[in-house]
């Protein structure tokens, strides 16, 4: 048999083995290291919390993209900033525009769908994603309006220093902290909204909204 | 390993530049191992009597495409970030045509004009001056030819997206139109010396 022979034999043996392979696109058929996952999880590797990933933003963090994947506009004026909103459907087609590398955070309102958009990721290649634990939610009780003790009545210093952080972390967010006060008594109203216009929804009412909408 | 390495970050910005020169030279390297640096040899592609252009870019094609194929299925390579360039369908229509007429008053094609004029043919040097007195023109008048450069925008177009069949059927067709074209080809070498 001649070299071109061969050849053409081994191309069209590529060829019709090809036609019965199945799709060459990774996206189509991500593969789980279930024993990497657990591991992740087991040391809290796969998750950030709200505070943390505030601290991201504000630092700067190289290379960081916040994903929301709450498939619905209703947190667009308390999304965290920025926010790209991807849907869970169109996920894989995203990830493959982005590194994977680059280190990534997804949420979305209650949380259940940040995690499975983690899980996602996760199963694409991504080695540096993260999930806001808590979601939407925490971001808002955590950064937006959180509850505090006033600073000067915490005893340890470590501690009033930790609280007088987080104040400042949601006043740099444009968030109210409700320093002294419990949770739920007066909510204040989304930054940017004059306190005396009747019709304008509360923190709590968007939370109870977000809270309705569910993942 | 996973590939492409420039995504998968492997090496930056600097020496993905280091990677296509060798790419480029290794492409010219072979097209001028090939004879496609010669007119004349290239001239016999529209008269039938010598073949080789077309068997060497099916040939090619062939090997990229099931390489492509089979690094991804194995999980090697992620398809999806390899760049799928964009159809305009008019103005690429227009450009190929005016590619051939090119192609064919010349003999060459633009790579094989760089590795002709490299070997030192003056014919290759003089494509290679026309090909950027073209491209310097294209540019001045890119403003004016906007529009129809823009026009029918089809977005990245694959052949198995567009006919709706599965990857590996339209790669298992194409090898065996490029077998058999080549096959062909060979007859036509034949019965032309």
């Amino acid at each position: 048999m001649s070299v071109n022979r061969g050849l053409a034999t081994v191309a069209l043996a590529g060829g019709l083995l090809a036609t019965l392979a199945g799709s060459p696109y990774r996206a189509d058929r991500a593969v789980l290291n279930a024993a990497s996952l657990a591991r992740a999880i087991a040391t809290e590797a796969d998750h950030v919390t709200a505070i943390e990933l505030a601290r991201w933003i504000r630092d700067g963090k190289t290379g960081l993209r916040v994903l929301d994947v709450s498939d619905t506009d209703v947190m667009l004026e308390l999304a965290v900033p920025l926010a790209e909103p991807v849907s869970m459907a169109g996920l894989p087609a995203f990830a493959a525009t982005v590194r994977p590398s680059d280190p990534l955070v997804v949420y979305s309102a209650g949380g259940a769908h940040g995690g499975q958009a983690w899980v996602l990721l996760r199963a694409l290649g991504f080695t540096d994603v993260h999930f806001l634990q808590g979601g939407l939610e925490a971001w808002i009780d955590e950064v937006l309006a959180p509850v505090l003790p006033v600073p000067e009545a915490v005893g340890d210093l470590e501690q009033r220093r930790a609280v007088e952080s987080i104040i400042e972390l949601s006043l740099y967010f444009g968030g109210e902290p409700r320093v002294g006060r419990t949770a739920g008594a007066s909510e204040p109203v989304i930054g940017g909204r004059s306190a005396g216009a009747q019709t304008a929804p509360t923190l709590a009412d968007r939370v109870r909204e977000i809270r309705r909408r569910g993942c | 390993m996973s590939l492409p390495l420039f995504e998968y970050g492997a090496f930056g910005d600097a020496g993905a530049l280091g990677v296509a020169l060798f790419v480029g030279m290794a492409f010219g390297w072979t097209l001028e191992r090939a004879g496609l640096g010669s007119a004349p040899k290239l001239a016999g592609q529209f008269l039938l009597t010598d073949l080789t252009v077309f068997k060497v870019m099916f040939t090619a094609v062939v090997t990229a495409m099931l390489g492509a194929f089979w690094l991804g299925r194995v999980g090697v390579l992620d398809l999806a970030r390899v760049y799928v360039p964009e159809t305009y369908l008019l103005p690429q229509l227009v450009g190929g045509l005016v590619f051939g007429l090119g192609f064919f008053l010349s003999g060459l094609c633009p790579g094989t004009s760089c590795v002709s004029a490299a070997s030192g043919r003056l014919d290759g040097l003089s494509v290679v001056a026309g090909m950027f007195a073209g491209v310097l023109v294209a540019g001045v008048a890119f403003a004016w030819i906007r529009p129809f450069y823009d026009a029918t925008p089809w977005g990245s177009v694959t052949l198995a997206g567009w006919l709706g069949l599965p990857y590996g059927v339209v790669a298992g067709a194409v090898v065996l139109l490029a077998v058999g074209g080549c096959m062909v080809a060979e007859r036509l070498e034949a019965c032309a010396r």
